[in-house]
């Protein structure tokens, strides 16, 4: 891995909704790539409702990322340490209502401080919902995670997110390109074009100006999220597996997104016992399943390819 | 050849209603369906339905990945990649206009892609470049094994082909399997086409190019068919008999001349009533009445027809194809 970067590897950890396992794959992650002798630091960017502590077994820091929104601090000032070697937590900010909705300055001086912060990977655990909160953190990151369960609404909220992504990142690039009236234009014809989707947006501003529409699709090609298919189960039903398959599929030729399927974690009691024990699953259950399961994919993502570079 | 994968007569209309490609994600026709050229004519059905249940969100994996006007966009590219590929020479035709140089790996007869829910089989070693087959004669390929397609499923949301063999993390099964899949470096898969990455993950995805120059962008209008004139006489001394209990495939047969009569028998046999039938299908309830009523007037588009009369089919636990190839004769005999 290249240490040419100022900062880490940011890893975020969405979903589009709540109680899909953001949070069980984002400590385990930081966890698990700790355990490699990553120095990691674990964000609850879950801003509204932050509870990765809670996962870690650890108390409620006294700073938050409250204070970094407010400017008392910095994000270095707010990560603390944890009993887990090589990893430092920053937490969310806990009832703070202004802090779930940082203007925007305060925003972008956070994510400027996430990008260069002292460690070797950032995983960020995001929350619920589609806010441009939400995805600018996702699309910061190097390596995006969307996390889904085999639920007709877990998919349908996954899907929601991906495209608020695309035509945020697609608003991003566009600026930093100079083509932001190529696109508008196209927008603003989508329903006499039969615009619906992102592939149709890139097709028509394709068609437009072929140039610049080849330098779009590049750019957003870059845009690779991967797909974490959760609760997954296998039996007489058939497996839960093709869900995750099938939206890569549709994605692809439907949307126009890249999505890539990187691992599928099984339906295991054992997540339910450690966050009862209020205790990280790897030290409640060691050899299940899941735990060797989510192991292998902090590995994969660490010796993943770094994704989705340029777009901050 | 039979001509039970052919499309339906009258379904594909004059060619200039079909683009030249795609309008929405896909690069290719084979894409849309997610298939490699070299799919027999059974995979190509079963890309069709597949990409039909997808949009229309009746798996899992495809619910409300578009909205309703996109789905409309969407089912239009399926149904024009079903006209051109489904049709032997169209489908060559456009397979030449593709393939501008193809060069071709030897290839024994039909490329193993049967549906497969095991993940846990080895890696396939990053795939040498696959392209169209160079000859102008039809790879062997294209010859129709319908049968493959209607093999029993215990369910057939989560049965598919998977294209995507990348590496993907997966679970073992319970017991002892210790070697979990590492979804170490993703491979890029190699496409339908050679030249057109489908999924990149480096760092410099170069973006799918279209190998076609877009022009057309009319779609495909919806054929209606015209309106009835003369029903089949309804007497009840030709009632359709019902099928016969299932065989060792899973299906019930169906025998005798497919109409509107034999499909709400079906049905009623089943237990099922119009509205469960709705659950069932999420086909919505006038089409499904004018469907059994053969109003041929309110019929589905032609196109759309045939997708529906798919899924009855499945529901009815009937030979699918022929079920829908029936109705489709059935309408084509009585409804001008």
């Amino acid at each position: 891995m290249s240490e040419a970067r100022a900062g880490g590897r940011i890893v975020a950890v969405g979903g589009g909704k709540g109680g899909v396992g953001k949070t069980l794959v984002s400590t385990h992650l930081a966890l698990a790539m700790a355990e490699r002798g990553q120095r990691v630091l674990l964000v609850d960017a879950d801003l509204g409702g932050a509870n990765a502590h809670t996962v870690l077994g650890i108390a409620p820091p006294l700073v938050t990322l409250s204070d970094v929104v407010d400017r008392r601090l910095s994000l270095a000032d707010v990560a603390v340490a944890t009993p887990f070697a090589n990893l430092r937590f920053v937490s969310g900010a806990l009832d703070d209502i202004a802090a779930a909705n940082p203007q925007h300055a305060s925003k972008l001086r956070l994510l400027r401080q996430l990008s260069i912060v002292e460690a070797d990977v950032v995983v960020l655990d995001l929350g619920a919902g589609t806010s441009f909160n939400t995805l600018d953190f996702f699309l910061i990151a190097h390596t995006g995670i969307l996390v889904v369960l085999p639920e007709p609404t877990s998919v349908e909220n996954a899907y929601r997110f991906l495209k608020a992504a695309f035509f945020r990142r697609l608003a991003i690039v566009e600026k930093a390109f100079g083509i932001k009236d190529l696109v508008d234009e196209a927008r603003a014809q989508r329903n006499k074009l039969n615009i619906h989707t992102p592939a149709d947006l890139l097709k028509a501003i394709e068609k437009r100006n072929p140039d610049a529409g080849r330098h779009l699709r590049l750019q957003m090609g870059r845009f690779v999220p991967r797909l974490v298919l959760n609760q997954a189960r296998t039996d007489l039903n058939g497996d839960d597996a093709h869900v995750a398959h099938d939206m890569a599929s549709a994605c692809r030729r439907f949307l126009g997104i890249q999505l890539e399927v990187l691992a599928i974690l099984p339906d295991d009691e054992a997540v339910r016992r450690a966050v009862r024990a209020r205790q990280p699953l790897r030290n409640v259950a060691p050899d299940s399943a899941i735990k060797k399961a989510l192991d292998q994919l902090a590995e994969a993502v660490l010796v993943g390819p770094v994704e989705n570079e340029a777009a901050a | 050849m039979t001509t039970s994968a052919a499309p339906p007569p009258g379904t594909t209309a004059d060619p200039s209603e079909i683009p030249d490609q795609p309008r929405g994600g896909g690069a290719t026709w084979y894409e849309v369906l997610d298939l490699t050229p070299q799919a027999s004519q059974a995979e190509v059905q079963r890309g069709y339905e597949r990409a039909l249940d997808l949009v229309e969100g009746r798996t899992i994996g495809g619910y409300f990945l578009l909205d309703p006007v996109a789905v409309e966009s969407a089912r239009s590219d399926i149904e024009s990649a079903w006209a051109v590929l489904s049709d032997p020479g169209k489908r060559s035709a456009y397979d030449a206009r593709l393939g501008a140089a193809p060069t071709l790996l030897p290839q024994e007869s039909s490329p193993p892609r049967h549906p497969r829910i095991d993940h846990d089989e080895p890696e396939q070693p990053s795939a040498p470049e696959r392209v169209p087959p160079p000859s102008a004669e039809t790879p062997p390929s294209h010859s129709p094994d319908v049968t493959a397609s209607l093999k029993p499923r215990p369910s057939l949301r989560f049965l598919k082909p998977i294209d995507d063999k990348r590496p993907v993390i997966t679970f073992a099964p319970p017991k002892t399997d210790p070697a979990m899949r590492i979804g170490a470096v993703p491979t890029a898969q190699t496409s339908a086409l050679g030249a057109v990455p489908t999924a990149q993950t480096s760092a410099q995805p170069e973006p799918p190019v279209p190998a076609l120059v877009a022009t057309a962008t009319v779609l495909p209008q919806a054929v209606m068919p015209p309106p009835v004139t003369a029903l089949p006489s309804s007497s009840t001394s030709n009632l359709p008999s019902l099928p016969t209990p299932p065989s060792s495939s899973g299906l019930f047969a169906l025998e005798g001349e497919v109409n509107g009569q034999l499909l709400k028998r079906l049905r009623e046999a089943r237990g099922l009533s119009l509205e469960a039938m709705v659950d069932a299908t999420k086909i919505r309830k006038p089409y499904l009445a004018a469907i059994e009523e053969q109003d041929f007037e309110n019929l589905p588009a032609r196109v759309y027809l045939r997708g529906f009369l798919m899924t009855i089919g499945r529901v009815l636990k009937v030979d699918k194809t022929k079920l829908a190839e029936g109705y489709l004769a059935f309408v084509a005999r009585y409804g001008k």
